[in-house]
């Protein structure tokens, strides 16, 4: 890896691409645990409530990216990089990104230990994962972004594996009656939330304006949003029509249960190949998310105007690793404290999903400006 | 216009014979230490270097050349018989050749002559004349991508026959060729070409400064030249694909490709090329399209087939014996009962003794390699049954997975398939099918990450190029293709223009 | 030098952190493994679990059985294990044979026990046995039925397919059990010490085996369960007719005003016919029909009257009542009506053939 060639963008993204990467960033661990807290066939009207709101943000988003091309062209930010404010305010982005690591990277590391490898532990998987996320993160932006049509690849296939609940002898329909509920449902508002949190993710992509090519992407980003929702309202009602609301409340991951059930002429419970495939949007978040650790931290510390340093971001993803055996060993051993991380990340992942291209743009609004004021001076 | 010609004119008067003074009358003035006993000293103890003095006119005329790299015929009747019999009184004019040139100093003089040149001292000048040996094998058909229908001719060693080849496939001024000598030992001769206005430029200039870049003593065969150009050396995947076919040759120039002819050596190489572009054959464009639809579906999937199928028994029987039906759990268990190894050794062994079988078979004279074959692959693995050092239904998926391989065009690819199948075998005993999974998603980041000539790798599919897709796995009819390869980025778009330009 | 060292000190806190031993992996080889296939749970001495399995599955060799008196029973797995020379896995467990006299405690423990263990498939079949389950395997191992237990699965898994008779699996009870509409049933197969013979199915109402359909009813069980259903045979012994091929549409409604209509439209043919009516007169076959139709009504309504007694709903009838945008009934509503509705069965047949050759006399 050429040092200057992480953060290359003399290539822009194809549009479409960014449907895609909307979709997976969306589509990951919280597709594995959302059944589990939507359980009554009236909550797809908040997932879908939830979706419509998430479009208005994704619209939102498309205009960030416009900007964040625009301020890139006119170095716009250049002058504010090394500024305190600028500095102050990676503090708390740090604080969100690495927040996100834990739930994506050790939540996925917790399914695969408790379905698949019970005796191995989930040390040893945090630490592969994390070398997948580093390996596709050192040969540059460019490179992960375009890893997101073959993580697509490698986990859209599933959908179709689905496919076999929606028949007659496993599908029951009537677990989807009532569909309007006949009374206020209780606690929609925290469901709201965590469908909310869950379609989090786009809004890492506001400052990716350079890999646009000035090209907008409204359409697109509003494309990958509509997907993502057809796929959570798909497998809410598949997993309510194999188990029912009752039985549904009960059952911890719903969808890997599902996937196990699968009887194929030479394969029988195919979830040693499903839980797998979600590796690949795992390691494109991990990715994508150790690129904008190190982004942060270099405008923290004062770097931003050297060029990337290969051994830095080696060093600093070691840390990144470091921090989340930490929290594995420690802070993720028990239910209760998953729960915990859950409900953090539903409550600072839903802000941060609500408040990032807003305030994006309201600080592409102060800036022009105050540029104005100095021209006009 | 010639675009690098303006970009780069230093470079091309380097290369372009027309920069180079003709038939030795606008001569440089020769170096003074250019002379018989010095080209004789230099070449003390080499038997073949020979003097022979002529009168020519009152005037004494001496060739010197190495006997064995020249053509006695080419001597006799273009430089012998004219210099003694002819009427002329300049040597040059007499002499019946139209690669006359001058030789400025003596280290040119030595080069010249062992590229085949007769220098020829006379009325105070020094010219070499260039009449090197034509010893070749003729025409045969290609032994590595031998097809049924098609042309059946391959390339040779002769750099010369093979632009022959080439040109009567593309008779067209467009198609430039640019020479170059590479290894200081070797001198070999090196040529680039490419169709001018359909060769992006950027591929056409990055692909000069590489070639002029390299700096290393001897070149035998294009791979070793193909190891200084390629961009990542640390890969298993080919960056270049090399080819014997002429007429694989001149379709990739037709798509935009740059190809390097080396000298010694038949096997041509191919840039930018994509993983994709490995599993084309050129016999899929003389099938019906939907026979070579299916035909080069087929050879994806042995190649993913021939590079799992191992791991996936390994691990099924390791770590994943509840995925297996009942009846299938029967099989295994009944065959595996006896065997001392546990999978992943069974596995190892296998393998390792398959490849030593592949690879001696290749090395054996070729009337015992046949016989070898046989024996090492039915008694060797029978026995092995039979002794129950490994189970059958391994034995199955050993052949099965090694026929699969060789679906695959490119004989590269096929002996990268065999490095990933052992790594995601011993990443099947660690950790099943996580571990073949995970295997595979770095694959695929080295994959993606991957360029040929600075160009992605794994394109069509990242960057997605969708028109791309008509010519990847399946092969649409060919009237569909109307436009040339977007991933390569030519300059002319289309196919179908009359024109190139 | 001191940054290399540096990242050498770091990686190998990491290799620390990551845990020492996690890097080995508790295998699964094949030939080290003893997969069990069936396992039997019964009531046993001073109130325990009786635990039986059969040893070594799936190979071609001397078969025994091995039992564990436990009190849980995972107990039991460890025990079992501790009888044999190859460590037993569950992850093949494909049959759950339970005793009777344990279905009629609580079978509930025991299935979340199976429910909860990530190596036991949800397709696990459960079965209920009456009589000596263990004297019917012993004898099998003694006749050299080496495979008996692959046999077992693959009936199961056959008439999984066909619905000739009750098959229930894991997901199949547990989600019976959850449902606010429905109550499980599973497979009631009895044995003599030779044979094992199929009875009917075993009804349960929250984990609890409360009745049986036997032989007799249970294809009219079968018909009912179903809205479409293909049946093969269909023996009426005291009408002496065998209907056959008989192609079932079965339509339950429940009314407003609370009372149930089961509308059964068949279309079959008469495979045996043993009685003295004519059946080439039109009159006397359409007596026949007449008197089938209303046979079967009888019978569906005596046995929906059974359900209803047991206070279960095995047939999901309370499902029914459910719209996209009605609920008439809650669980507690529907428990409560189920018992006293109305039943009206209302069945209408249509021989296609009466099973008669055109014999010359």
């Amino acid at each position: 890896m050429k040092s200057s060639s992480l953060f290359d963008h003399d290539k822009p993204l194809q549009p479409w691409m960014w449907a895609v990467l909307v979709n997976r960033m969306q589509v990951g661990y919280f597709m594995l645990i959302l059944p589990n807290v939507l359980v009554q066939p009236y909550m797809v009207w908040i997932i879908l409530l939830a979706g419509c709101l998430a479009l208005l943000n994704m619209w939102v988003i498309g205009k960030g990216l416009e900007v964040s091309y625009q301020q890139h062209e006119t170095e716009g930010w250049q002058p504010f990089m090394g500024s305190v404010w600028m500095r102050l305010l990676m503090v708390p982005c740090l604080v969100i990104m690495l927040l996100k690591l834990i739930i994506v990277v050790i939540g996925y590391v917790s399914i695969v230990h408790q379905i698949l490898f019970p005796s191995v532990n989930t040390g040893t998987f945090v630490v592969l994962m994390m070398f997948a996320g580093y390996y596709l993160a050192k040969h540059g932006m460019l490179t992960v972004l375009r890893f997101g049509v073959i993580a697509f690849l490698m986990s859209a296939w599933i959908l179709v594996l689905y496919g076999y609940y929606l028949l007659p002898q496993e599908a029951n329909y009537t677990h989807l009656y009532p569909i309007i509920p006949l009374q206020w449902p209780s606690h929609w508002f925290e469901s709201l939330l965590f469908v909310w949190a869950a379609l989090a993710g786009p809004e890492y992509f506001v400052v990716l304006g350079p890999w646009t090519g000035g090209k907008r992407l409204t359409k697109y980003i509003l494309t990958g949003n509509v997907a993502s929702l057809f796929e959570y309202v798909y497998f809410f009602f598949v997993s309510l029509l194999f188990f029912g609301s009752s039985y549904l409340k009960s059952i911890d991951i719903a969808l890997v249960q599902l996937v196990r059930y699968i009887q194929l002429p030479f394969f029988e419970r195919v979830d040693m190949i499903v839980v797998p495939a979600y590796m690949a949007p795992i390691v494109l978040v991990i990715a994508l998310l150790m690129l904008y650790v190190y982004g942060a931290l270099r405008i923290l510390l004062k770097q931003i105007h050297k060029p990337p340093h290969a051994r830095g971001f080696f060093m600093v993803s070691l840390a990144v690793v470091g921090y989340l055996l930490i929290v594995d060993h420690w802070l993720w051993t028990s239910e209760t404290q998953r729960r915990m991380w859950e409900q953090l990340q539903m409550v600072v992942g839903g802000a941060s999903f609500a408040l990032t291209p807003a305030l994006f743009l309201v600080l592409h609004a102060v800036q022009s400006r105050r540029r104005k004021s100095e021209k006009a001076q | 216009m010639n675009i690098l010609r303006r970009l780069f004119p230093a470079m091309f008067s380097a290369f372009h014979a027309k920069d180079e003074p003709a038939h030795g009358d606008e001569q440089p003035p020769t170096d003074s230490s250019l002379t018989v006993e010095e080209l004789q000293k230099r070449f003390c103890h080499v038997h073949d270097a020979c003097v022979k003095d002529l009168q020519v006119n009152a005037q004494t005329v001496t060739l010197f050349y190495i006997r064995s790299l020249i053509d006695a015929d080419q001597l006799r009747e273009g430089i012998l018989l004219p210099l003694v019999h002819g009427d002329y009184n300049c040597a040059s004019r007499a002499i019946i050749s139209d690669q006359v040139k001058p030789v400025p100093n003596l280290e040119k003089a030595i080069e010249q002559a062992l590229q085949g040149a007769v220098i020829v001292f006379g009325e105070g000048r020094v010219f070499a004349v260039h009449i090197p040996s034509t010893i070749s094998r003729s025409i045969e058909s290609s032994e590595q991508e031998a097809i049924v229908y098609g042309p059946k001719d391959s390339l040779s060693e002769q750099l010369d026959h093979n632009l022959t080849m080439i040109r009567r496939r593309l008779p067209v001024p467009e198609l430039k060729y640019c020479l170059f000598t590479l290894g200081t030992l070797s001198k070999t001769n090196v040529a680039l070409l490419y169709i001018e206005g359909i060769a992006n430029p950027e591929n056409i200039r990055l692909a000069f400064e590489k070639t002029s870049n390299i700096d290393f003593d001897v070149f035998f065969d294009s791979s070793h030249v193909s190891a200084f150009l390629e961009d990542h050396m640390g890969s298993v995947f080919p960056q270049f694909q090399q080819t014997d076919r002429p007429d694989a040759v001149a379709a990739a120039l037709a798509s935009g490709k740059i190809v390097w002819l080396v000298a010694n050596t038949p096997f041509a190489l191919i840039a930018p090329v994509t993983f994709f572009d490995l599993f084309q054959s050129p016999e899929d464009y003389i099938h019906r399209w939907m026979v070579s639809s299916f035909l080069r579906s087929l050879r994806f999937f042995a190649f993913l087939f021939a590079i799992v199928l191992t791991p996936v028994y390994v691990a099924l029987t390791t770590h994943h014996y509840y995925s297996m039906p009942l009846e299938l759990l029967y099989l295994l268990m009944e065959s595996r009962s006896e065997i001392p190894f546990t999978p992943i050794w069974e596995a190892m062994f296998m393998l390792l003794t398959l490849e030593i079988l592949k690879e001696a078979s290749l090395r054996m004279p070729t009337k015992s390699g046949q016989t070898l074959g046989i024996v090492g692959g039915i008694v060797v693995g029978q026995a092995a049954v039979e002794a129950n050092v490994a189970s059958n239904i391994l034995i199955i998926h050993i052949a099965v997975s090694a026929i699969a391989s060789f679906l695959v065009p490119n004989y590269l690819m096929t002996n990268s398939s065999k490095l990933i199948q052992f790594a995601l075998l011993i990443l099947a005993a660690w950790l099943g099918m996580w571990g073949i999974i995970f295997g595979m998603v770095l694959v695929l980041i080295h994959l993606t990450g991957l360029t040929s000539l600075k160009q992605p790798y794994f394109a069509p599919l990242t960057p997605m190029y969708w028109r791309d897709w008509k010519d990847t796995i399946v092969r649409l009819p060919l009237k569909l293709m109307k436009q040339r390869p977007e991933h390569l980025r030519p300059v002319a778009k289309s196919r179908m223009k009359k024109e190139i330009r | 030098m001191k940054k290399r060292s540096n990242s050498l000190i770091f990686v190998t806190m990491l290799l620390m952190l990551s845990g020492c031993g996690s890097w080995s992996v508790k295998n699964n080889i094949i030939e080290e493994i003893s997969p069990t296939i069936l396992l039997y749970v019964g009531r046993g001495a001073d109130k325990h679990l009786e635990q039986a399995t059969l040893i070594p599955p799936l190979v071609e060799e001397k078969k025994r059985v091995i039992t564990a008196n436990v009190r849980l029973m995972k107990e039991g797995r460890i025990q079992l294990n501790q009888k044999y020379y190859r460590e037993m896995k569950s992850g093949q467990l494909r049959m759950l044979f339970i005793s009777k006299s344990l279905a009629r405690e609580d079978i509930l423990p025991i299935v979340n026990t199976m429910m909860i263990d990530p190596e036991i498939s949800d397709r696990l079949y459960l079965i209920v046995v009456e009589g000596d389950f263990l004297a019917y395997l012993n004898k099998q191992v003694v006749k050299q039925q080496e495979m008996i237990e692959f046999y077992l699965y693959k009936m199961l898994a056959h008439y999984e397919q066909q619905g000739e008779i009750t098959v229930t699996n894991l997901h199949r009870f547990m989600e019976a059990y959850f449902s606010p509409y429905a109550d499980p049933k599973i497979p009631l197969f009895t044995t003599n010490g030779t044979d094992l013979i199929y009875k009917g199915t075993a009804l349960f109402h929250d984990g609890k085996m409360v009745g049986e359909i036997t032989t007799l009813d249970d294809p009219l069980f079968q018909i009912l369960n179903r809205p479409t259903r293909f049946q093969k045979l269909l023996s009426l012994p005291e009408q002496r007719v065998t209907l056959g091929s008989l192609h079932t549409e079965t339509k339950v409604t429940v009314q407003p005003t609370g009372d149930v209509k089961i509308y059964i439209e068949g279309t079959g043919r008469v495979e045996e016919y043993q009685g003295e009516r004519d059946l080439n007169q039109p009159e006397a076959a359409q007596q026949l029909t007449r008197e089938l139709e209303a046979v079967l009504e009888q019978k569906a309504a005596l046995l929906v009257k059974k359900l209803q007694q047991l206070r279960i709903d095995p047939l999901r009838i309370g499902e029914r009542t459910l719209g996209p945008f009605s609920q008439p009934y809650t669980e507690e509503t529907w428990k409560a009506a189920w018992p006293t509705m109305r039943v009206h069965v209302d069945v209408h047949l249509q021989l296609e053939s009466l099973g008669l050759l055109k014999m010359k006399k």
